[in-house]
């Protein structure tokens, strides 16, 4: 039997192959997901280690709430615990820390053109506090000195070098505070490297440090060596009876594994993604594979009823079905995991050119990540094989004697009954869309309903493949004559294969479908809620941070604003995060807006339920209505917000809003979010212009008014608009470049399904050479047969996407998505692109088959 | 046979034909001369049977002549037109236009009509059959209410009468059949032969049919005996039993 699968295999190897690229770039995501995070965990574990490298132990304040864009939020320390960590026995040294953390507009360092240096998004700026022992920083002076004076600042060489600074340049500073000029006494490398990951760090006093980062005279962190003979773990024991309730005190090697960690986690929403992706890649490949093997049996059925005819068991026929479909899976799987790995080679080539400066850590593949590999690229190719493999034992021994019938089963009453049910489970899903009252809850419900949906389109497709086909090409014999008749019927003659064909299409233009059509009807909603909401004429905001979190700017700008001529009303519009407390007990991390009360409405009319924004007054507070009803919320009641820093604010209910676009889940005054948080940042100015004022005018010399500020960017109505939509537009096009995996690999099923089904056709192709087909007509009818399937696949992919973004859209009202569009543009072009698509995968198999010796096809017998 | 010169045929009456046709497959020991010098003329609106025993060549020989396969040296002919020099684009034509096949089996296609395959070579063509001809040819084979069938709804004898008429319908020059009564039972053999012969009396056409059953070599107007790649003898006016008596003399 062993000799015979290996006989087989080569037999049919270039059937294997397409089928082996479906499994590989399935496997190569994953794998190459899972090095590519092992690979940055050890860069990263590396960089701290060395970090941290003569700190023996470290202690911080708890942790107070984590923002899922800026990291845990910590209490902060008293100065005067710097001294009693001094004073325990065994100390040697003893640093305090403060530092805060920049990018977008906020804490950048400007080069001599006044641009900020490094990137917009990408490594950090860090403004930190000197440590003066050597021992306990992990920078080195390379030129000139540390920082003795406030208004003295050092920078790393690499940062000094791309902003073309020397020492004793003057250097200006941005911060929430505003700008401030320092003199550059000294460079500093991290180690010996140039920069620390391509981060820009900028050391300064203590003081200033704490000044910035708005510590006060506490600290954020105290750094501690032991003498000779103490280990980590013994001063850690002896520092902890020292500190209050709400700090801790780690190891070195506990601290490194804790920031480590905490920078992973930012990559954590980009693994999962990526991970998704691959997935979907494998579930489009598990069709392809299956639909191969259902093929290569099916043309095998006289040989393996000879097989059984001679006496084979149906465990034989099982097993050499079996045993192929794992040599294959192993084959892909290996593949797989070295394309991977070459796939997290090009994402850290691509990071090291993009100027974050990695220290460069090789490759690692982690024995768990060849396993997962393995197990996946096996078990999907033998998941697949299975259903096609209990098939081949049911071959009877007299079907060797037999002609070998054309696959013709697939409406099943059990099919049918099977797709009925799974559909209407998956609608009973998706009502939750039209019941949900703007909860979160509902989506989960939705997206479950979506995927029986799928499955159920999946399991009904033999079904109404032949019906749907003849429907589609029946305008093509007007078109094409005879090629276009064949090409119908020989797309509709096996509905079950089709179907499995187009399936894999289908889901890969269900997902493209669904985002097509939620994305322009999100564009719309929020042209729409803007053109509601914002009355205003001009906007300043960071253009920085598109996919990241908001990048908020000092409120130095609006003051800078004020200023210019011509402008009328100013409205900054502040964003935090914060650990909140509802009256019934209840604590979450959400994010809050502050705002001026006075001159809002006169910009932005936002939509309240219960109050007016314009009475809203320090220790008030306005809460979003659906937030008020899960929480039982009145007007009067009290909320309380721990914000960074640790303060507490206890804000009286004032009103109650149904707005989140303006007011987001809570709003408080400015001046309160500006006594309670070290850093008040606006991340929108909105403003109108005095009558008969011209707002292009008025835009300029605002911007010229705030040019000090790096990476602003003033717009008009319009500009605000259109830069909602590119949002959105940009979100799209990754996903679109995701999923393009999937379509891939529907593709090399439909070649594939085309290449087995010239095979089979061998003899009828060579007759129609035979009677005056030319070659043309041959490629012509199977490149009709792979549009048609291909078209099939699409239609009722974006029918499905389109119902099912309906439903998103519904279930995700409350949160104003008001508006409900479908693209017709977009999707006849997704539609001409499957079209095309189908073309191109046929174009192998359109040219065999023309190419096939006629007397050979006839002379099969 | 071997009279015959090496000269194109003369056009008009002589409908296809070989000239000095060699067919080699393999070479060095393994050299197969499936044709060896094959030269000769089928004319217009006769029936020809060529009979020979298993590997003398006598498919090779309707292949090559029908434009299906090339030769190795030599020429073949259709009407005026010499097919070794043909593109494959061009030679395709002349089998659409030219040329009728009825093969032993598997000669219609599965997911069209019997009418449908019936049109097959002129819808190929992009041209509208004569209705004339297609309904007396329809008539003939008595396929008028089948038409609709697809092939596997049709018995073995009726799909070969599809084919027949295929082959008549488009006017075609020259007919090839090979064995076209091969998987059929007798009775349903000789309807098929009897259609061909009408064919050629009452149309005018003209047949070459490859064989090796003498009865059915009986309705030619003449018969080739093929051997070894050559063609060894010829029979005027055959009846199966004179093929017989022939078969059985170049046999001993």
């Amino acid at each position: 039997m062993l000799r015979l699968t290996r006989r087989s295999l080569w037999e049919h190897k270039r059937r294997l192959v397409s089928t082996i690229v479906a499994i590989v770039l399935g496997v190569a995501f994953m794998a190459g997901t899972f090095v590519l995070t092992d690979t940055l965990d050890r860069t990263f574990d590396d960089l701290f280690a060395e970090h941290n490298e003569d700190v023996d132990a470290q202690v911080q304040g708890d942790v107070i709430f984590s923002d899922p864009f800026l990291g845990d939020q910590r209490q902060l320390l008293e100065p005067g615990l710097v001294g009693e960590i001094a004073g325990v026995e065994g100390v040697t040294k003893v640093a305090p820390f403060a530092a805060a953390f920049g990018f977008g507009s906020t804490n950048r360092i400007l080069d001599a053109e006044g641009e900020p240096i490094g990137a917009a998004q990408g490594p950090p700026t860090l403004l930190e506090s000197w440590v003066e022992d050597p021992e306990l920083t992990p920078y080195v002076v390379a030129e000139g000195r540390a920082p003795a004076a406030d208004d003295e600042i050092v920078l790393n060489v690499a940062a000094a070098e791309d902003g073309e600074l020397e020492v004793g340049d003057d250097v200006t500073v941005v911060t929430q505070l505003g700008r401030t000029i320092y003199s550059l006494v000294g460079l500093i490398t991290f180690g010996t490297a140039e920069s620390s990951a391509g981060a820009v760090s900028v050391e300064l006093t203590l003081a200033e440090a704490q000044r910035i980062a708005g510590t006060g005279d506490k600290v954020q962190q105290i750094f501690a060596k032991a003498e000779d003979g103490v280990s980590q773990q013994e001063l850690v024991d002896r520092i902890a009876p020292l500190l209050p309730p709400t700090a801790e005190v780690l190891t070195a090697e506990q601290a490194a594994a804790q920031i480590s960690s905490d920078v992973q986690s930012g990559f954590e929403f980009f693994q999962i993604a990526l991970q998704v992706f691959g997935g979907i890649a494998l579930l489009v490949g598990i069709f392809v594979i299956s639909n191969t093997f259902s093929i290569l049996v099916a043309q095998r059925t006289r040989e393996l009823a000879l097989l059984r005819a001679v006496g084979a068991s149906r465990g034989q026929v099982l097993g050499s079905v079996l045993l192929e479909a794992v040599l294959v899976g192993a084959v892909a799987a290996v593949l797989g995991l070295v394309a991977g790995m070459g796939l997290a080679k090009g994402v850290t080539a691509l990071l090291e050119a993009s100027g974050s400066d990695l220290p460069t850590t090789s490759l690692q593949l982690r024995p768990a990540t060849v396993i997962i590999s393995l197990v996946i690229g096996l078990g999907v190719t033998l998941i697949a094989a299975m259903i096609p493999a209990i098939r081949a034992t049911r071959v009877p021994p007299l079907a060797a004697l037999r002609d070998v019938a054309i696959d013709r089963s697939g409406a099943s009453r059990l099919r049918i009954i099977g797709g009925v049910v799974v559909l209407l489970l998956g609608a009973l899903n998706l009502s939750a869309a039209w019941t949900s009252d703007g909860d979160t809850d509902a989506i989960p419900t939705v997206g479950l309903g979506a995927v029986l949906v799928i499955i159920a389109a999946i399991v009904i497709g033999p079904v109404l493949a032949g019906p749907s086909v003849r429907t589609l090409g029946s305008g093509l014999p007007l078109l094409r004559g005879v090629t276009g008749r064949l090409a119908t019927e020989n797309a509709a003659r096996s509905p079950k294969r089709t179907s499995a064909t187009s399936s894999a299409l289908l889901i890969g233009v269900a997902l493209v479908g669904f985002i097509t059509v939620f994305a322009a009807s999100a564009k719309d909603s929020v042209t729409a809620e803007v053109e509601r909401g914002f009355k205003g004429d001009f906007v300043i905001q960071s253009d920085a941070g598109a996919l990241g979190p908001p990048s908020g700017f000092p409120s130095l700008v609006a003051e800078e604003a004020a200023t210019v001529e011509g402008v009328d009303v100013l409205v900054g519009v502040g964003f935090g995060s914060a650990r909140i407390r509802y009256p019934d007990e209840v604590e979450v991390t959400q994010r809050f807006v502050s705002i001026e009360p006075e001159g809002f409405e006169e910009v932005l009319s936002p939509r309240m339920v219960e109050g007016e924004v314009s009475k809203l007054t320090d220790g008030g507070i306005i809460v979003d209505d659906d937030r008020a009803e899960d929480h039982e919320v009145d007007v009067g009641d009290t909320i309380t917000l721990t914000v960074v820093g640790g303060a507490a604010l206890e804000l009286e209910v004032q009103g109650i809003s149904d707005d989140e676009q303006l007011l987001g889940n809570f709003a408080i005054t400015r001046t309160d979010f500006a006594e309670a948080v070290p850093e008040l940042l606006d991340i929108q100015v909105f403003g109108t212009v005095d009558d008969g004022a011209d707002v292009d005018d008025v835009m300029a010399a605002v911007e010229e008014a705030t040019a000090g500020t790096p990476s602003l960017e003033v717009l008009d109505r319009d500009g605000f608009i259109g830069d909602l939509a590119d949002q959105i537009t940009s979100f799209v096009t990754v996903i679109y470049a995701l999923l393009v995996l999937s379509i891939i690999i529907a593709l090399i099923g439909i070649a594939n399904t085309l290449s087995l089904s010239i095979n089979e056709r061998t003899r009828e192709l060579g007759l129609l050479r035979a009677v005056g087909m030319h070659r043309g007509q041959m490629r012509a009818t199977i490149r009709w047969e792979a549009v048609l399937i291909s078209v099939l696949g699409t239609l009722v992919g974006l029918a499905l996407g389109l119902g099912l973004s309906y439903a998103m859209v519904q279930a995700l009202e409350g949160f104003g998505l008001t508006k409900f569009v479908v693209p017709l543009g977009s999707l006849a072009l997704i539609t001409v692109f499957a079209a095309l698509l189908g073309v191109l995968a046929s174009l192998r198999p359109a040219h065999r088959a023309s190419r096939l010796a006629i007397l050979d096809a006839i002379a099969t017998s | 046979m071997t009279s015959l010169t090496a000269a194109p045929p003369s056009d008009g009456t002589i409908a296809a034909s070989a000239r000095d046709a060699h067919k080699i497959y393999g070479s060095g020991d393994t050299e197969v001369r499936a044709l060896d010098g094959v030269s000769v003329d089928f004319e217009d609106g006769r029936f020809t049977a060529i009979m020979g025993p298993s590997g003398s060549g006598k498919s090779t020989l309707m292949h090559c002549v029908a434009g299906l396969d090339d030769l190795t040296s030599g020429q073949v002919f259709i009407g005026g037109t010499d097919l070794t020099s043909l593109s494959d684009k061009a030679l395709t034509k002349v089998r659409r236009d030219e040329v009728g096949f009825v093969f032993q089996s598997f000669n219609l296609i599965p997911t069209l009509s019997a009418l449908e395959n019936i049109t097959l070579p002129m819808d190929l063509a992009g041209r509208r059959p004569d209705q004339a001809v297609l309904d007396s040819v329809i008539d003939t084979v008595g396929l008028r209410d089948r038409l609709s069938h697809r092939p596997s709804e049709l018995s073995g004898g009726q799909q070969q009468r599809v084919a027949v008429a295929r082959a008549l319908a488009g006017q075609a020059r020259i007919v090839f059949a090979d064995e076209p009564t091969g998987n059929l039972d007798s009775r349903a053999g000789a309807e098929i032969l009897g259609f061909i012969r009408r064919a050629v009396d009452e149309m005018g056409q003209t047949v070459v049919m490859v064989t090796h059953d003498p009865v059915a070599a009986g309705y030619a107007d003449r018969v080739l005996f093929l051997a070894d790649g050559k063609i060894v003898d010829e029979m005027a006016d055959p009846t199966s039993k004179r093929v017989i008596d022939r078969m059985k003399a170049l046999a001993g």
